[in-house]
């Protein structure tokens, strides 16, 4: 509980959430704004549409796999990994409570985006004159699913995190990976569904069946717990089994 | 407390440290001294489990540290001071530590208290002068009421103050009964200070001793005045020691002094100067980690 507690502590004694939160709050509102503000009034009475809208809250996943990342790999760019394991020298301990950490975290973030998802949608939606119908059937899945992911994408995070060490490397993999590796991926077919973000996108639309590039929720959350797990316990072995370094001789 | 035993480390083909052993005794100031790459950081973070060693080990209390009941508690460390986050302050530096090993947070006030960081403590470490994170870092070490403090390089960037403060500092915790292990290129500052010395060069021991046999061992000269320093020059050399002039009328002799004032005796060549040259641990750490011809 201590670790843990000390995870949380180094999470919120610098301005890094802060930041996360508001680039949340920008990005939703833009897309959001653009969907809802461009859509014929037709259209966004239907259910299946108020339902995609809300899928917005799965741009969260991609701000959790960014922070958990920069969490881990904050500690190796300014070289508190070294008192961190100063004062806990067993590090799957360490590594595990960096984990719960984030899982916290992530939990937060994703409940952050759910409420901000519906609180534009719901102004876009009243300045238009039109109801958003949230008691009809399934409509609030995606905000669930936005959950979900946000966890799983978190645990990748500091699973690349641990793996990669470096920063600005691990942020770049990532955000190439999200902007151009599953685009291009999804070129060579149905097969794509199974990759990172595409399992990831799935969980969030959080559909029974899938279909195309999509894959029905159990899949999907199978799927992208794997890769979670591939991450974290190759990110473990590196951490475990390599040097701090260090500017000294 | 400290053992290091047939410690080897390479880094991609490079020897960093080599079947290196020593061992750092309970209740005294060990200094670590090398010249830069001889390897004692490298040596320093096996010991506290931050690298991995190639073969042999390094244990504290007969353990590995990672093996420790309470790492804190035990080992204090200093190591770099720029291994801070700037956007925290040194409060919450010390509290993210204390917190993560149990620390009760009361102990911050004290340890900042203790390095004369109290005034600066909700400051962000990113507007700490040097001196300041090397203080902070102390504080650090003194979290868990240790009773071992493994320094590397402590007195770098350090003005005049600081280096006195720094010297103090661990005179006062060695003689609480702590024991200190100081790696340190600032020679002048660890004979101060220690009772020993380890000397590594590119990784390998080349002495461990105290701070008053290596200075004894590394000279054996005698500075002599005399008003009849030709006549006694040729009485030595004549009895196979080597003398030279070091100015009018004086001679550096290469013998104790207790040699030199008996053949002076003998010959009847007053003296009026009979001083052993003891050489400085400076002189001692160069002659030492001299390199040699190849």
């Amino acid at each position: 509980m201590n670790l843990l507690r000390a995870e949380l502590l180094k999470a919120l004694t610098t301005r890094l959430l802060l930041w996360y939160s508001l680039g949340l709050l920008a990005f939703l509102t833009l897309v959001i704004s653009t969907r809802i503000g461009s859509d014929r009034r037709e259209s966004l009475e239907q259910v299946s549409t108020q339902r995609s809208i809300l899928e917005h809250a799965g741009l969260a996943p991609v701000f959790t796999a960014l922070l958990g990342a920069v969490l881990l790999t904050t500690e190796y760019a300014h070289g508190t990994i070294n008192q961190s394991f100063l004062a806990v020298p067993k590090r799957p301990r360490l590594l595990a409570a960096k984990l719960a950490a984030i899982v916290l975290a992530a939990f937060a973030f994703a409940a952050l985006s759910d409420g901000l998802t519906l609180l534009i949608a719901k102004l876009w939606y009243a300045g238009r004159g039109i109801t958003l119908d949230l008691g009809a059937d399934h409509v609030l899945v995606p905000l669930l699913g936005a959950v979900g992911a946000s966890v799983l994408a978190a645990v990748i995070g500091v699973g690349l995190g641990a793996l990669m060490r470096r920063q600005t490397a691990t942020v770049t993999a990532i955000l190439v990976w999200l902007l151009i590796g599953e685009t291009a991926i999804g070129a060579i077919g149905d097969g794509a569904r199974f990759a990172p973000g595409h399992a990831l996108a799935s969980v969030v639309s959080a559909h029974t069946n899938g279909g195309g590039n999509t894959l029905g929720i159990w899949a999907a959350a199978a799927t992208a717990a794997v890769y979670a797990a591939i991450f974290v316990v190759a990110g473990g072995l590196a951490m475990i089994g390599s040097d701090v370094p260090s500017s000294g001789d | 407390m400290i053992e290091v035993r047939s410690l080897t480390k390479r880094f991609r083909g490079t020897t960093a440290v080599e079947d290196l052993s020593f061992s750092v005794p309970r209740g005294r100031i060990t200094g670590f001294l090398g010249p830069n790459g001889a390897g004692k950081t490298t040596t320093l973070r096996i010991l506290l489990g931050l690298v991995l060693p190639t073969s042999g080990q390094a244990t504290i209390e007969g353990r590995r540290y990672r093996d420790l009941e309470s790492p804190l508690g035990t080992v204090g460390a200093v190591l770099e001071a720029s291994n801070y986050h700037p956007a925290r302050s040194g409060r919450n530096h010390l509290g993210v530590m204390a917190t993560a090993a149990g620390i009760p947070s009361p102990r911050i006030d004290e340890v900042l208290a203790e390095v004369e960081l109290a005034s600066a403590a909700a400051r962000k470490v990113g507007a700490y002068s040097l001196g300041m994170r090397q203080r902070l870092s102390v504080a650090a070490a003194l979290l868990g009421r240790p009773t071992l403090l493994i320094l590397d390089e402590p007195a770098n960037g350090l003005d005049p103050e600081g280096i006195r403060w720094l010297r103090n500092f661990l005179r006062a915790f060695a003689e609480s009964g702590g024991t200190v292990f100081v790696s340190s290129h600032v020679l002048g500052e660890v004979s101060q200070i220690a009772d020993e010395v380890v000397i590594i060069h590119r990784g390998k021991l080349v002495a461990h001793e105290a701070v008053s046999d290596l200075t004894a061992r590394t000279t054996g000269a005698t500075r002599v005045r005399s008003p009849r320093a030709d006549e006694l020059v040729e009485r030595l050399r004549a009895a196979g020691i080597e003398a030279e002039a070091a100015g009018a009328g004086r001679l550096i002799v290469q013998a104790p002094p207790e040699r030199v004032g008996d053949i002076a005796a003998e010959a009847a060549v007053p003296l009026h100067e009979l001083v052993a040259e003891t050489s400085t641990l400076e002189e001692a750490f160069l002659e030492l980690t001299r390199e040699q011809p190849s």
